[in-house]
Formats: structure tokens, C-alpha cells, sequence
């Protein structure tokens, strides 16, 4: 008698690929569609997460592409807080499949929508990156023109890139009702004003992500036919939740949308591969070996040895490092701050959040 | 009522000092006592038990050989002064070098801005910028150790700009300038310029003192008039800087920087 899982891989099977394996190394998890070596271009772009994957890419002697280098005069923390080099361009956060699509398509048209300059006491924002400029522009003007000069480095970036690396954070976005744009944050958090007959909550279904990634591809090609892109999906649960469920709720349904639609679309393309860090750091299996989880106290930011495992797992499926020594595991303390402080705006809705009800 | 001021600073002090010396009753409503010191010998001090005092040797005796005092008691005080000390806009001229932002007239200029050679940043990355690179020189260290250790004014006055000798006997350090006032971007960098170091030294709880405007020349220079006659930093204040020197100011300068003092003075 025969059947197909007879000849399967030892990592098909859950009792040999987890419960019984090596769950520091997880052999087989992450099998490349395709190489990535130090001589390929690789741009990064997504949520919060992603800007993890660039600066590790870097220091293992990868060829990260960066279209908006900060002046050589401008230290790192004064870079940081202006959005310089956190991914290859100052976008900054990439929430979701929709915002890249429109950044893409807005690329591909090179002008630059003057509507969505937001104010907030007589500073200008850039509304499809309100916080790479914390402290605002002088003028409307000035926020369309640097998004213009922004929309030019972009292109550039594109049709230099071997390897795009995606990070999927969010199914939630706000758009813009009369033409669709979605936001990376709610109108009114960083600045600009919220207006129900304007603003409209997108929480994007799996059919409308794998649409959206699929456009995006789409475009891409048509800065560099031979682009190859990389999937991942952050780990990092919502800050907040405006679709009346739990955030929990959401952050499931949220997550496995996302999950649910790359592994879909990788599996369907040659060209885009997905990476599991999603799985690395969520799943249980995949929690520290000697206890605990791969979150920061607040259990929402991923500490510092998650995002090492998940960095070291990714270089080595590559080739790129060396399988290091399993790392020594820290007990976290509950008053433990956040080990890293990675620019992430939709933390900025927690500053909404209500204190809780007294027990 | 008369206000007791101490004035710190490294060879900038010496034009303030000069002006102290020559031009007596001018200031009715100011005493001014000097602890100044060559290079970043300020930073070789402490605070201990309410008292500035030297943490070596040497720095002491560079100040007791220049000033005649070499430790304060800072309650003693009704404000300080810090004079020059490397705020200065040389110090931010590299973001110049390497990039151009909204507001600079060559920029205006430019036909295609988003594909110019230099950098394009926000005036508000510029500005970012050149505030951090200003809080770390010599004035704005010693400043928020003063303001850390009491509740007295503190003002820090501008280095001088350098001489506008340049124009007709340039310096290789000096290109900058030259590109600056050839591309008409003078006015608006020294604008820059002291709207960052102002802004940089208010989020320390201190108070900046520009260049006069009299003795601005070209936006990022000073006028001949004001550098001509300047004197070292010595006990004696007569030996003349050496004919090469283009940073430092004479007294007249000094005189209209204590003036801006005494008119920012409100005890």
C-alpha cells in the first residue's frame, strides 16, 4: 500500500520536524526559492518589523539599497527621528498591501497628490508619511515638493532592486473615500483632521490583499523585470483596533489574513517567496527553549533575542552567516523597557488609548 | 541695581574683556567678573559643594594665569555668560556642504529640484541637524552644566562669524563661505544658523545672544572694522592676534555684545 506522505521529508511531519527536532534550528523551515548573496540589491520596505530586517541584512555584508541616505553631518538619532535609513527609501511605515500599491502607483505616475498634506498647528505633514518629519514643513508646498524629490529616489531605488522585502503588518487602514488612498495612520493621530464623510476604515479581506500584492508585483516589474520579491509577515500584534473587535480578535483575524494571502501568492508565483518569521516568533512551538516568549514585557514589541533568532534563521537559510550558538536565554522583568526603539507609528494610537476601568 | 555676572569662555572671551577694560561705566547695571580659558579648558571643571572648580592642574592654572580666579562660587552670581565657545556657524557648515533644503535662494533656483547633486532636505532636517551638532560643542555643554546646577540666567553669546577679510584673501577653509555668498545662500545660512542655535540652547533653559546684526557682513561673515585690532586671550590683553587670525573679534565687537546683554538682562 502506498500514499503520498510515505515519500515526504522528514519536515513534513510535525512529530519529526517539531516536536522531536531541534526547534533552535527548525531544518527545513525556510527553504529559498531563491538566493539571496551579497552582490544582490535588496530593498526593504513594510511595517515596524521591517526595519529590523534591513539593518541585519546590512551588518551581515548584504547589499541593502538606501535611495535617501541621510547627510553624512546628521548623526543617527537625529536620522532616525527623520526617517532616515530605517528602510531603502523615507516612506517609512508600509503598513499594508493597499499603501504599497499606492506608493508604487503614485511612483509610477511621479507627481505627487498635493490633498494629502496634513496641518497641525501651522506645520505641514506629509499624510502618506506624517512621521518622517516630526516636526513638520513650513509650507504645503515644501511637504509636495520633498515627496516629489521622494517619488524620484523611489523609481530609482525600483529599477536598481534585485530583491524586494516586504513586511505585512496590517489588514486595517484608513483611506481617503474619495479616491482610495489609504493612510499609514488614522487622519488626526499624527496630524490633519478626522472627518467621517471623508475617512473611511479599510480592513482588507485575504481576496483584497492578494489583489493588492499582485498589482504590486505587477508594478514592480515594470521598473525591473527581474525583480524578485520576499514576503514576510510581522509578528507584531495591533496597537489598536477600530473594527469594534477584541484587539486580540483582530489581531488574529488581522494576522492570518496576511499569512493566509502571502503563502497564497508565493505559492502561486516563482518569483515572491515568504519567510516565516511570523511563525518564528507567534507560534508556540517556536517560543524559547528554556521558557517564556519571544515578546518585549508589553507583549507586543518583539524583543531583541526574537529578532535575532528570526534574523540569524534568515541569513542562514541564505548562506549568508554561519549558524550560530543558541543565545543565551534572559529572563525578561516586568519593568523591562523595550530593548530597542524601532519607529513605529501605529504606537502612536496607544497615546488614545483610555486608562483601564478600575477592578 | 546691579547684576553680577560671570563670564566664561575659551580666546572668544577676550573680546568681551576688552570691551569690559575700555569702556568703564559704559554697562552701570553690570559687574562682570571673568573665568575664561583657551581651547575647551571649561569642560576640565566641575561643580562641587556650589562651587565651579578646576578637576586638573592645569586647566586651574590656565585659569587663575588668565583670569586671576580659577573656581567661583556660582549662588554668588546673578546670571553667566559664555562667550563663544564654538557656537559657531562654521560648525554647521558641513550640512551646507552636503545638502540643500526649501528657503536656500539657490535652491529656488534649481530647475529640477529633486534631481540636484546635493541632498534635498526639509528646512526642519536642517535645522534638526544643526541643532545636534551645536549641543555637543564646547558653549552648550558648559551651559547646561551651569543650568544644572542653579537657576540663574545663562546666556550664551555667538562665536563671530569670520572675518570678511576672506572676500578678498580667501582661505581654503573658508570655500564654504565663498559658495555661500556667491550663491546668494549667506543670509538665509546665518539666518539658519542662529535660528537653530537659539532654538538648541532655549530646550536647555539657556538664552542665545546672535551676532549683532551691525557687525554681520555678507550673512556669514563680520566686518572688517569688528575683527581688526582683536587681542589674545591673555592676563594682560596687549598682545595683538597674529595677522593670519580670522576668527576672532576686537573690542567694539565685544562692547556691542555686552550691550545685547544688558538689554536681554531682566533680573
Amino acid at each position: 500500500m502506498t500514499h503520498p506522505y510515505v515519500t515526504l521529508p522528514p519536515r513534513a511531519f510535525w512529530r519529526s520536524a517539531v516536536a522531536g527536532a531541534d526547534r533552535d534550528q527548525f531544518a527545513g523551515l525556510y527553504l529559498p526559492k531563491f538566493a539571496l548573496t551579497r552582490d544582490s540589491r535588496v530593498a526593504t520596505a513594510g511595517s515596524c518589523f521591517a526595519q529590523h530586517i534591513g539593518a541585519h541584512l546590512r551588518a551581515a555584508g548584504c547589499q541593502v539599497l538606501d535611495a535617501e541616505p541621510k547627510p553624512s553631518a546628521m548623526t543617527d538619532a537625529v536620522a532616525k527621528a527623520f526617517g532616515y535609513g530605517m528602510f531603502s527609501a523615507r516612506y517609512g511605515n508600509i503598513y499594508t498591501a493597499r499603501q504599497l500599491l499606492d506608493l508604487l502607483n503614485e511612483v509610477t505616475l511621479g507627481a505627487p497628490d498635493p490633498r494629502f498634506v496634513w496641518e497641525r498647528a501651522g506645520r505641514f505633514y506629509d499624510a502618506l508619511r506624517p512621521t518622517i518629519e516630526p516636526d513638520g514643513l513650513d509650507s504645503a508646498d515644501e511637504v509636495v515638493l520633498l515627496r516629489q524629490s521622494h517619488l524620484a529616489h523611489v523609481a530609482q531605488l525600483l529599477r536598481q532592486t534585485d530583491v524586494l522585502i516586504f513586511t505585512l503588518g496590517l489588514t486595517e487602514t484608513w483611506v481617503d473615500r474619495a479616491t482610495g488612498r489609504a493612510f499609514p495612520v488614522c487622519p488626526g493621530v499624527v496630524a490633519g483632521q478626522f472627518d467621517a464623510g471623508q475617512h473611511d476604515l479599510l480592513n482588507q479581506t485575504h481576496a483584497q490583499v492578494l489583489a493588492d500584492l499582485a498589482a504590486c508585483r505587477a508594478v514592480l516589474k515594470t521598473f525591473n523585470p527581474a525583480m524578485k520579491l520576499l514576503l514576510t509577515v510581522s509578528p507584531v500584534p495591533l496597537t489598536a483596533t477600530a473594527s469594534g473587535d477584541h484587539v486580540l480578535s483582530a489581531t488574529s483575524w488581522s494576522k492570518s489574513t496576511l499569512r493566509g494571502a502571502a503563502g497564497e501568492f508565493a505559492a502561486a508565483q516563482t518569483d515572491v517567496d515568504y519567510m516565516p518569521s511570523y511563525e518564528l516568533i507567534t507560534h508556540p512551538a517556536a517560543q524559547p527553549l528554556h521558557g517564556g516568549h519571544w515578546f518585549d514585557p508589553n507583549l507586543r514589541s518583539v524583543s531583541a533575542a526574537g529578532v535575532a533568532r528570526v534574523m540569524r534563521f534568515f541569513l542562514a537559510a541564505h548562506g549568508l552567516v554561519e549558524v550560530t550558538p543558541k543565545p543565551v536565554v534572559q529572563e525578561t522583568r516586568e519593568d523591562d523597557m523595550p530593548e530597542d526603539d524601532i519607529s513605529c507609528d501605529e504606537v502612536l494610537l496607544e497615546a488614545f488609548a483610555s486608562p483601564p476601568a478600575p477592578q | 541695581m546691579t547684576a553680577r555676572l560671570c563670564v566664561f569662555g575659551n580666546s572668544h572671551a577676550a573680546a568681551l574683556r576688552e570691551a569690559w577694560i575700555r569702556n568703564p561705566g559704559r554697562w552701570p547695571q553690570l559687574h562682570l567678573d571673568f573665568m575664561a580659558a583657551q581651547k575647551d579648558h571649561l569642560l576640565q571643571t566641575e561643580v562641587r559643594d556650589g562651587r565651579l572648580v578646576p578637576t586638573d592642574p592645569e586647566t586651574e592654572a590656565a585659569f587663575r594665569r588668565i583670569s586671576g580666579i580659577s573656581s567661583i562660587r556660582l549662588a554668588d552670581y546673578d546670571g553667566f555668560i559664555i562667550a563663544g565657545a564654538a557656537i559657531c556657524l562654521n560648525a554647521v557648515l558641513p550640512v551646507y556642504r552636503d545638502c540643500q533644503w526649501v528657503g536656500l535662494p539657490s535652491f529656488g533656483q534649481t530647475k529640477d529640484p529633486a534631481r540636484q547633486a546635493k541632498l534635498l532636505i526639509s528646512r526642519a532636517a536642517a535645522h534638526a541637524t544643526m541643532r545636534d551638532i551645536l549641543r555637543s560643542r564646547l558653549g552648550a555643554v558648559f551651559a547646561d552644566r551651569l543650568r544644572q546646577n542653579g537657576q540663574q540666567p545663562v546666556f550664551v553669546t555667538a562665536q563671530p562669524r569670520i572675518s570678511a577679510e576672506i572676500l578678498t584673501a580667501p582661505r581654503p577653509v573658508t570655500r564654504l563661505h565663498n559658495i555661500a555668498i556667491r550663491n546668494d545662500d549667506a543670509e538665509t545660512l546665518g539666518q539658519d544658523f542662529d535660528q537653530s542655535a537659539a532654538r538648541m540652547l532655549a530646550g536647555i533653559g539657556c538664552t542665545f545672544i546672535a551676532q549683532s546684526a551691525a557687525t554681520v557682513s555678507h550673512g556669514v561673515l563680520t566686518g572688517l572694522e569688528f575683527v581688526k585690532g582683536a587681542v589674545r586671550l591673555t592676563a594682560g590683553m596687549d598682545a595683538p592676534q597674529p595677522p593670519s587670525d580670522i576668527l576672532h573679534a576686537n573690542g567694539l565687537y565685544g562692547a556691542l555684545v555686552l550691550d545685547q546683554i544688558a538689554a536681554a538682562l531682566t533680573l
